[in-house]
């Protein structure tokens, strides 16, 4: 019986009310706490009790059940907001739960070397990207930098696409060495040297942007380091400052799919004037008929536009994938992307493929493992470089300046290739057509780029991590260029190709222990130690061969050349190796030091003088903690920081300390042999160029932090400057390199945001900045100034329109002072005689500066210079429920650029090229022009203040609006978002050239040397995009 | 076998008994089931108007709903803010009173300590509750007002929306932290925590037998006059409360109105407002409510009526 009881108790509970296994379900909505929409995929978990969790849906709602009886707490958690915890005392109503997002300016966490410290307590000046210009559609990565924060110049020197910009923090600290930052790309040390892609071979114009390997879309975040106390940290390689790129991760209980698609059209931003045929032929008959051709042409039936024909609408697509997930124990982010773009220069354009993967994985409790790789793929097919051509340093050049006499095409359709009456450089009874020139000549740059590490990180004790590190950068890079035999680079030979490799092999290993605690709830301290090493192994290769039978298998064969040029090949190998040391200290948030040592050896210098410190020491105070001090209720935060310290600059090249021995033919007996020469003299004295900082900033909050300004002074000092120097010539050579120049760079920057609207469904953000630097060359030892020479780049080589001198900043124009125009009345005897030109009616006249009554080159001036008085950057964001609108503009001002474009083109003359149009207005008797010089058959130019042009500018950057629909039809969460973008749309500037940001000149972009001065580089482009992004 | 069949009549009882017991859930006698929602305060005022309109509606079965609505269509609601309202399209509200909000504490509790003796005037206590630009400066006067902790209700049917509203403020800048669940449970949350404070109305406070605060509770002072400061002290009893508060509106005292929402197309529901306007108001001071003026009482009833007309000439 006793049994029976028992069965009957068990039916009974079987049989029961659900009420007996009775679930507490709780139900609410997460919303966003400013704008009160909804957050999709918010994690809600009952604390303490596992395994009891849900997401909200796409209204986000959750539902969830549980066991646990009231009260419990709940936890709500969404990546980009701060968690929450909310007290459940019943389940009668739907809970409504608000998180605020973490863009709390005290509360913000940002990433520095090694590391990521509270804003709170910082000492330095680093500067976050917004993410808004991170969020729209990026050409580049640099693109997404430009006018995004103050001090941080970026400046997009030609328009080819996938083209190396320069990239300045607080102008440029080296003259002959790098000035390039320092990247960071999650943890993995880059640094962005163009000459990584370089080969050797002949190629074009520009060269490959050193990040292309990077889909700007995969972009999580950017900081921006710019004073020593963020650097040091980086010792010999933060002098140029340093930008931190964290891309993408997966989030917990996030599984998401996003795909982009892009669709673009491109177009010049503007076009230059130049003469019709009929104006050019008058200019000819004007030559005639003073004497100076000797024959004279009919007046053309038609007129040839060939910048026009040069130029096209560039088509671009781009698609992305996306993949990111995670759950309690793991996260991953995967992506890949293709982007074709066509120049809007014919045969230009490129391709890319590029492919990330983010994995972590927590393996126990104390151990988090992970590994983030990203590879891609870059086909840039840019401008043949042609710069050592007096007049057509490029086919784009050849062909806007190309004379408008000349018909393109012939009846069929077909190439003209025919000479004309007024053709030059004419083989077997043919000419190089510019046109043709651009689709079939081939200059194009390959690049494989590989960039992995792999990490773990041991928890040992709650305070203590330790980290270890290793990575890899494989960046592989071949450049082949064919010019056929009827083209103007193939046509004297018969055909002409160069094909180079270059590798680059970079190894990494880091090792570092962080412990951080709080004590006494009052004193935060954080130490960080390390390790890490660095092995670089760069080597390349270039052949050139010229004289092919045919054209069919071009540089894939150059077997089929009737020449080959000796080859070239080179490697390099430098290694660097590194002890990190770091304490942090904060007393209870208000009083802020950091101390930062860094110690370097590197292969670049001798023995004696591989290893260096790098101290510095970081202050800050947050006066707005102080009970003492009453600043105003609209107060919130203010930070006063200074910090001081020392950082070096190791990118000067390889085996710059050492006697090189290179091989030279020579003729013995008649016969040629090779033999071997020191090219330079040794020095083993040689050491960094090191960079003395000291900078005072202040951040600021008001309004509840929806006014935030941050402000920072600060002056750098670069001493030990390689310079070649003039020595003794007893000792065989004529100068050696030494550690002789300085550098000052002083200046302020200033950085405000603001929250303007912050409603339901109106938000309206306004970031902007502005920035000033004053850079001066102080010492170049015993010299006083030098003229960079622009050795074998045609027209600027006779005009070297730059100085280096002592008292003025670097990229100081250098010149003569245009006068006027001689007029016929005028009297010549007064005038004072030119060496450069003959003073008769209708030539120039120049200023004798030391009044000698000859002008001559000791006459010559400074003009001014590229660096901008000041730069600056704006960007707004306007959302409005399911619009969004985002406006990116940057400009510079007080900046010059030598256009030496107009330099060549603003007079008249007959053969060469086709001038612009502004030579209609030229000097003659009956026309006393008093800027325009009358046509002449001389090719003589002289650098004079007239191009020496103000190249400030405002740029619109990016306009873009955007519409988000979410279409839950296909899966609860999904949105699509769809967007149209104008891209460099409006550029308001007074500079008479393509685009006030050109910069091309045929040598070393990337050199302080030789920047500023704009020699037809390829124009820039505005572009209209449209795009559809969906995420499921 | 016997025992079998014993086991069978079990058995069948106790499928039956879930059956019946799911079958009167929603709709077991046959009768018209009203279902209403309310926060607890305002729930023995409800029970009381329930027991006294069964007598004169007998067959109209009213049923507070209490935790989730387990699929309940709910078919009034008692509402405290604007917060609730718009949930259904057709939704009406008729107010009935109103319900005043005072500054609590638990007794003799560190927040008490440092509350003690002072009489915070609406300034101290808009710049006390919110995250807003004044608080540092006060702070700085009494750095002891940085340790209290603020506690407020996040639900919908909270009267946080009120009390924020009343500074001019929105609920999410309350300092602090927000429970969800009834305001009751602040009580809960101040017992709890030794230096939190909270609001709530005056059923949440006072024991609605003894008239007087409840044992655990007590009153954050407040800057009033002279001659109404002794109706606001501990000791006070609800009623003086009521009294004073009727008689002089305050501006350190936080007032909102209390009604019900409902649908208007239910003439067993119109006719329950339209008796709990004439008769069952007169149980709100009893219940810790305070009475509409007079002219808006008036409105109601002429809104109520003109529904229930409205209703009936269809």
């Amino acid at each position: 019986m006793k049994n029976y009881w028992k069965y009957i108790l068990t039916i009974l509970f079987l049989a029961s009310p659900l009420w007996i296994f009775a679930e507490n379900v709780i139900t609410g909505v997460v919303k966003d706490a400013r704008s009160g929409e909804t957050l999709v995929g918010a994690t809600v978990s009952v604390k303490n009790e596992k395994g009891v969790g849900a997401l909200t849906d796409l209204d986000g709602k959750f539902s969830l059940s549980t066991n646990k009886e009231a009260p419990l707490t709940l936890r709500v958690e969404f990546i980009g907001y701060r968690p929450l915890d909310v007290d459940v005392y019943d389940f009668e109503e739907p809970l409504e739960i608000s998180l605020v997002d973490n863009a709390d300016v005290l509360d913000e966490v940002v990433v520095v070397g090694y590391g990521e410290q509270k804003r709170l307590e910082l000492t330095s000046s680093i500067s976050t990207v917004s993410k808004d210009p991170l969020r729209q559609n990026n050409t580049s990565v640099e693109s997404a930098l430009q006018g995004a924060v103050s001090g941080l110049n970026v400046t997009q020197t030609s328009g080819q696409p996938g083209a190396a910009s320069i990239v300045r923090i607080r102008g440029g600290n080296s003259i002959t060495g790098g000035n390039e930052p320092l990247y960071v790309i999650d943890g993995f040390i880059v640094y962005n040297d163009p000459a990584s892609t370089r080969t050797g071979a002949k190629s074009s114009d520009a060269s490959l942007d050193p990040l292309a390997f990077l889909n700007p879309a995969d972009i999580e975040s950017v900081q921006v380091l710019k004073d020593v106390s963020a650097t040091a940290i980086y010792g010999t390689r933060g002098a140029n400052g340093v930008i931190i790129i964290t891309t993408k991760k997966g989030s917990k209980g996030h599984n998401n799919i996003s795909y982009n698609a892009s669709f673009g059209w491109s177009s010049i931003g503007k076009k230059l004037d130049f003469l019709n045929a009929q104006q050019w032929t008058d200019i000819w008959h004007e030559l005639y008929k003073n004497g100076e051709l000797g024959y004279d042409l009919e007046d053309p039936k038609e007129s040839y536009d060939w910048q026009s024909e040069a130029l096209r609408t560039g088509f671009q697509q781009e698609h992305q994938i996306s993949v990111v997930g995670g759950d309690e124990t793991s996260r991953y982010s995967v992506s890949g992307s293709f982007k074709d773009q066509d120049g809007i220069v014919k045969g230009t354009g490129m391709k890319r493929f590029t492919g990330r993967v983010n994995y972590e994985r927590n393996v126990f409790k104390t151990l988090l493992v992970g590994v983030n790789a990203n590879g891609a793929y870059n086909k840039v097919s840019g401008v043949a470089d042609n710069s050592g051509s007096m007049f057509q340093p490029s086919p784009w050049v050849a062909a806007i300046s190309h004379t408008p006499y000349t018909a393109i095409y012939n009846a069929d359709g077909s190439y003209n290739y025919d000479p004309t009456p007024t053709s030059v450089d004419i083989y077997n009874g043919k000419v190089g057509n510019p046109i043709s020139d651009l689709e079939n000549t081939k200059a194009e740059t390959n690049n494989n780029r590989f960039i992995g590490s792999g990490f773990a990180e041991w928890t040992v004790i709650p305070h203590l991590k330790l980290k270890a590190s290793i990575g890899a950068d494989l960046s592989n890079t071949r450049q082949n260029y064919y010019a056929p035999s009827y083209t103007t680079g193939g046509l004297a030979n018969n055909g002409y190709a160069s094909v180079g490799e270059a590798s680059t092999v970079t190894w990494q290993s880091e090792y570092t222990a962080t412990y951080s605690n709080i004590f006494k709830n009052i004193h935060s301290f954080t130490a960080l130690f390390g390790y890490t090493a660095q092995k670089t192994d760069r080597s390349n290769f270039a052949t050139t061969a010229y004289g092919f039978s045919n054209d069919a298998t071009g540089y894939d064969n150059l077997k089929a050349a009737a020449t080959t040029l000796p080859s070239t090949s080179a490697h390099y190998i430098s290694t660097l190796q590194s002890w990190i040391g770091r304490l942090n200290y904060s007393y209870d948030s208000r009083y802020n030091a950091s101390l930062t040592l860094r110690a370097d050896g590197s292969s670049r210098f001798a023995k004696d003088h591989r290893w260096g410190l790098f101290p510095s020491l970081g202050l800050s105070w947050n006066l707005d903690r102080e009970k003492w001090i009453h600043l105003g209720k609209n107060v919130d935060f203010i930070q006063l920081r200074t910090s001081i310290g020392t950082v070096g600059n190791q990118e000067i090249g390889d085996y710059q300390y050492a006697a090189n021995v290179v091989p030279r033919t020579v003729i013995v007996n008649g016969q040629q042999a090779i033999g071997y020469v020191i090219e330079n003299k040794s020095n083993e004295d040689l050491k960094w160029e090191t960079t003395t900082s000291y900078n005072a900033g202040v951040n600021t909050g008001f309004f509840k932090d929806r006014l935030t300004i941050t402000f920072d002074a600060y002056y750098k000092k670069t001493k030990d400057l390689l310079l070649n120097v003039p020595i003794e010539q007893v000792t065989g050579f004529s100068t050696v390199l030494r550690n002789v120049g300085s550098v000052v760079n002083k200046g302020f920057e200033l950085e405000v945001g603001g929250t303007i609207i912050d409603k339901r469904s109106w938000r309206w953000t306004v970031n902007a900045n502005i920035a000033h630097n004053k850079n001066e060359v102080t010492s170049l030892g015993e010299l006083d100034y030098f003229l960079p020479d622009f050795a074998s780049v045609g027209t600027l080589q006779y005009i070297n329109p730059l100085i280096v001198k002592k008292g003025e900043p670097l990229g100081t124009f250098y010149g003569y002072r245009f006068k006027g125009i001689i007029q016929k009345d005028e009297d010549l005897n007064a005038l004072p005689t030119q060496t450069i030109s003959s003073v008769e009616p209708g030539n120039p006249k120049f200023e004798d500066v030391n009044g000698d009554g000859v002008v001559n080159e000791q006459d010559r001036v400074k003009l001014g210079s590229i660096q901008p008085k000041f730069t600056y950057g704006f960007s707004t964001k306007l959302s409005y429920k399911r619009w969004d609108l985002f406006v990116n503009v940057s400009g510079s001002h007080g900046n010059k650029l030598f256009n030496a474009l107009a330099c060549r083109l603003t007079r008249g003359n007959g053969y060469y090229y086709n001038p612009l149009a502004e030579v209609a207005d030229r000097w003659t008797e009956d026309n006393p022009s008093n800027t325009i010089q009358k046509a002449s058959s001389a090719t003589s130019i002289y650098a004079d203040d007239r191009f020496v042009e103000d190249a400030s500018y405002l740029k619109f950057r990016n306009i873009q609006l955007g519409y988000t629909l979410p279409i839950p039809q296909i899966v609860k969460d999904a949105k699509l978002n769809l967007y149209v973008s104008l891209q460099n749309f409006f550029t308001i500037t007074r500079y008479s050239g393509y685009d006030p940001e050109a910069n091309r000149n045929g040598i070393d972009e990337t050199s302080s040397l030789y920047q500023g001065v704009d020699y037809g580089a390829y124009p820039a482009a505005k572009t209209v995009l449209f795009g559809v992004k969906i995420t499921l | 076998m016997k025992t079998k069949y014993l086991l069978t009549i079990v058995l069948a009882i106790a499928i039956f008994g879930n059956v019946a017991a799911e079958e009167t859930g929603s709709n077991g006698s046959g009768s018209e089931n009203i279902y209403i929602k309310s926060p607890k305060f305002a729930q023995p005022l409800l029970e009381k108007w329930i027991q006294e309109y069964s007598k004169v509606e007998p067959n109209i079965h009213f049923e507070i709903v209490k935790g989730n609505n387990n699929g309940k269509q709910i078919d009034m609601m008692v509402v405290v803010s604007d917060e609730q309202m718009g949930q259904n399209a057709n939704d009406k509200v008729v107010y009935f009173g109103e319900y005043a909000i005072l500054p609590i504490t638990a007794n003799q509790s560190e927040a008490a300590k440092i509350l003690e003796g002072k009489h915070l005037n609406a300034k101290t206590l808009k710049q006390i509750f919110f995250f807003n630009e004044d608080y540092e400066e006060n702070l700085r006067k009494n750095k002891q007002f940085e340790r209290l902790v603020i506690y407020s209700g996040s639900n919908k049917s909270s009267i946080a929306h009120i009390f924020a509203q009343h500074y001019g403020e929105v609920v999410d800048n309350f300092r602090g932290k927000r429970i969800s669940g009834d305001d009751l449970f602040l009580n809960t949350a101040l017992s709890k925590d030794p230096f939190g404070i909270s609001f709530n109305t005056l059923p949440n406070i006072f024991d609605l037998k003894s008239r007087h605060l409840k044992n655990n509770l007590t009153l954050i002072g407040l800057d009033l006059k002279k001659e109404v400061a002794g109706n606001f002290t501990n000791s006070s009893s609800l009623d003086d409360i009521i009294k004073s508060l009727e008689t002089e509106r305050n501006d350190k005292i936080t007032i909102g109105k209390v009604g019900l929402s409902y649908n208007g197309n239910d003439d067993a529901i119109n006719r329950f407002l339209s008796w709990i306007l004439t008769n069952g108001v007169q149980y709100n001071h009893e219940y810790g409510l305070l009475n509409l003026d007079q002219k808006v009482a008036e409105i109601q009833k002429i809104n109520i009526t003109s529904t229930y007309t409205a209703q009936n000439n269809k």
